[in-house]
């Protein structure tokens, strides 16, 4: 439930600029703002986690659960926003305990993600309630992109006067100009195999280990799932329950 | 000529604990930290200047600090503490005259307060003017943070807030030391990429960022951590040195477990009886440190050694050189491999200096004197730095989202025990920007619940209720802090116009920020 941050995004997809960034009431991904009291949210944890949290009032979640089948049970769908075409993707639901909150940490690989909660049906109906994203899992490790753009970040002040100084001693930054083209001092970066030499000199932080017990599993590809409205059908998940193995999306 | 540049950052803050009539366990967090760390670090900085030597740090002041700090009933308060502890330490000499290693310690503690005591008078108990004045003379850069020390990554899933807290702790910034700031703290050193935008819309030239963020980064670092990277809108990123991180602050490892310094966790307060800590007694049932400690680390076991405050100098003395011998290594190494001089980051809380680290004071001093002496090493601030390398470009790249906390991520602020937390936070938020974009609205009471909304926003509370340290605490506060959203928000809508001071921060609110 929070609008779209700008750009940039290395990597979103179709859903990312089609239905998180524009309203889109046919398939429901973009979250009722006007709604005061009820929550549903998406943020990156840590580095190849994500978290989801969602929190409904009691009258809420007594509407939604008299209006499906005793059967249905709470799901939350979650996409990689790079995976989509532009006809779908692979997306991956998990079902959740069925309450009207609750909080679920997934390990999942780095990227952009989005996600949304409903009641999935014996028959595969999905009821959706919420969208939330797009929230942002960072890599566990080095990126493998070694090219190198370098950027004049701004010509800096000069020092202020020391009458005006008070507290930083810098005058105020003045914005950005346009990049100039890659520039001297920094060598090398021409050559697309450029490794850095500095890595082994760098302390790599520990991450979070994967937690096989709040892994999600992995789906089939959607079927449109990026044009289609909820009534054209969701995947059904693989397995359910914990302990059917750790796997990244 | 220096080969690598040194940048110390240190970030004072404490969330805001005052209490309407005093008398709260949690005001003696200030206390100590003013008493501990924040009179102690003057001092140091005080004799640097006053001794020649040349030293340049950059420090944060939080805005909930500095409202404590400039809090005159707060400040009374504060003098009273130190008059207790002195007294206090008098009764434990007395009290210990048959043990004299005891009594030598109790008699060391009752100079050090009387000292502080009256330091704190003389700068008639205010703090702020002191580092004005070095940042004055150019001692200190002083750089913003946010506005009540908001997990900015999280709330930046928060319509607008995270943009609030940053907007509003630059301009609190602003009001305080006449200036705008050239660096910016990200509490917890939290980060997410898109924020960049928000930075640089403040006008923000650079922030600080734990060492994995820029190893991270969208597109490897070629100097690690060793330089800063810019974000493609011109926000540039100094990322903290991991290994200088490690030596001060790692709780196994680190400088503060040597065995010869002073033992945190061992005070008097748990083990005096009521009646001995005279003043300083926590209410009926509660325990609680009062400052004064005669033990050691000794070592990992509960057995402990008396104190020996001269070993524990020298001991700071020595972590002083080793500091700098290993940041001159770091430097020269890399400073082989690059175009440009490396830059090595030091960023620590300041409340490390004084209170956990009892002898931290001391060693920063040291370490401050011996970097004046090695002309291959500089002590630099980060905006220094882009001035002195301003011919040279910087690598770009985006950071990967991160911040110093348990995991390299957010799960610190943002866990099973806090979600409800969390969710409180988005319903008034959402509730109070609808409220605020209306206009006919009782604007002072509008203004009241943005105050308590943002006191709410404190990453402390979390912080707290996930680690079980004062958990109980952080919880009350966050809900107090929502319920009063609550009623202001309801007085605005009925147009009361009682109960709507709200508390004493950000006079010059600007409501705007938060119609999303």
């Amino acid at each position: 439930m929070k609008a779209a941050p700008g750009p940039p995004y290395h990597d979103e997809g179709p859903l990312c600029r089609s239905g998180v960034n524009r309203h889109r009431p046919s398939d429901g991904l973009i979250t009722d703002v006007d709604d005061d009291r009820n929550v549903f949210w998406i943020a990156g944890l840590a580095p190849g986690r994500l978290g989801i949290q969602w929190d409904f009032t009691e009258d809420r979640w007594r509407e939604l659960r008299e209006s499906g089948g005793s059967d249905d049970r709470l799901t939350i769908r979650f996409v990689r926003l790079a995976d989509l075409s532009a006809k779908g993707g692979p997306g991956t639901l998990r079902f959740v305990p069925g309450e009207r909150s609750g909080w679920v940490r997934l390990d999942v690989a780095a990227g952009v993600y989005a996600a949304e909660i409903g009641f999935l049906s014996p028959d595969g109906r999905y009821r959706f309630i919420a969208a939330a994203g797009p929230a942002i899992v960072p890599a566990n490790r080095e990126s493998p992109d070694c090219s190198l753009v370098v950027l004049d970040p701004v010509a800096p002040p000069p020092a202020r006067r020391r009458a005006e100084a008070s507290a930083s001693r810098l005058s105020p930054w003045r914005p950005p100009m346009a990049a100039p083209p890659p520039s001297p001092p920094i060598a090398g970066g021409a050559d697309p195999a450029w490794q850095p030499s500095l890595a082994a000199a760098m302390e790599i932080p520990e991450v979070v280990p994967h937690n096989a017990g709040s892994s999600p599993q992995r789906t089939g590809p959607l079927s449109d799932a990026c044009v289609a409205p909820p009534e054209a059908g969701w995947p059904q998940p693989i397995a359910t329950g914990p302990g059917t193995g750790s796997e990244e999306v | 000529m220096a080969i690598a540049h040194l940048g110390l950052v240190l970030h004072a803050h404490l969330p805001d604990v005052r209490h309407d009539g005093g008398g709260g366990l949690e005001e003696r967090w200030f206390f100590e930290a003013v008493g501990q760390c924040y009179l102690p670090l003057l001092g140091v900085f005080e004799r640097l200047r006053r001794d020649g030597v040349r030293f340049r740090l950059t420090m944060s002041l939080s805005p909930p600090l500095c409202a404590m700090l400039d809090d005159d009933a707060l400040l009374r308060r504060c003098a009273r503490h130190f008059d207790a502890l002195t007294a206090l330490a008098i009764a434990e000499a007395e009290r210990n005259r048959r043990d004299a290693r005891i009594h030598r310690l109790a008699a060391w503690w009752r100079r050090i307060w009387e000292e502080r005591r009256g330091d704190f008078e003389r700068r008639g108990r205010r703090l702020l003017p002191a580092f004005r004045e070095l940042a004055d003379a150019g001692h200190l850069e002083l750089i913003a943070t946010a506005a009540t020390h908001g997990h900015l990554p999280l709330l930046h899933a928060m319509s607008g807030a995270a943009r609030a807290q940053i907007r509003m702790g630059i301009a609190d910034h602003v009001r305080r030391f006449g200036g705008p700031p050239a660096g910016f703290w990200p509490p917890e050193l939290a980060w997410t990429p898109g924020l960049e935008a928000e930075y640089e819309a403040a006008r923000v030239r650079w922030i600080c960022a734990d060492a994995h963020a820029v190893l991270l980064a969208d597109r490897r670092p070629r100097y690690g951590t060793f330089a800063p990277i810019v974000c493609p809108g011109g926000l540039v990123v100094f990322p903290r040195d991991a290994e200088l991180a490690r030596r001060v602050w790692s709780a196994r490892d680190g400088y503060p477990g040597d065995p010869w310094y002073l033992e945190y966790h061992r005070d008097i307060g748990y083990e005096r009886s009521p009646e001995a800590l005279g003043a300083l007694a926590p209410p009926a049932g509660a325990r609680a440190p009062v400052g004064l400690k005669y033990w050691r680390v000794t070592g990992p076991a509960d057995a402990k050694e008396v104190y020996e405050p001269a070993r524990a100098e020298e001991t700071a003395r020595r972590h002083a050189s080793d500091f700098v011998d290993c940041t001159l290594k770091r430097g020269e190494r890399a400073a082989a491999a690059m175009e440009r001089p490396p830059f090595l980051l030091a960023a620590f809380d300041a409340e490390l200096f004084g209170h956990w680290w009892n002898e931290g004071p001391l060693w920063l001093e040291e370490t401050l004197r011996r970097v004046a002496e090695c002309p291959a090493l500089r002590l630099t601030t980060p905006s220094e730095y882009l001035e002195m390398t301003r011919d040279s470009a910087l690598q770009c790249a985006t950071p990967a989202d991160s911040s110093w906390g348990e995991g390299g991520g957010h799960e610190t602020w943002w866990n099973e025990r806090t979600a409800d937390l969390w969710a409180g936070l988005h319903r008034a938020g959402r509730r109070l920007r609808r409220l605020a974009r209306r206009a006919t609205v009782n604007v002072p009471a509008v203004h009241a619940a943005v105050r308590h909304f943002l006191l709410a926003q404190a990453s402390d509370w979390p912080f707290m209720i996930r680690h079980g340290r004062a958990g109980e605490y952080g919880r009350r506060r966050w809900s107090a802090a929502l319920a009063a959203v609550e009623r202001c928000m309801e007085a605005a809508e009925r147009g009361d116009t009682d109960d709507t001071a709200g508390p004493a921060l950000f006079p010059d609110l600007d409501l705007s920020l938060f119609k999303g």
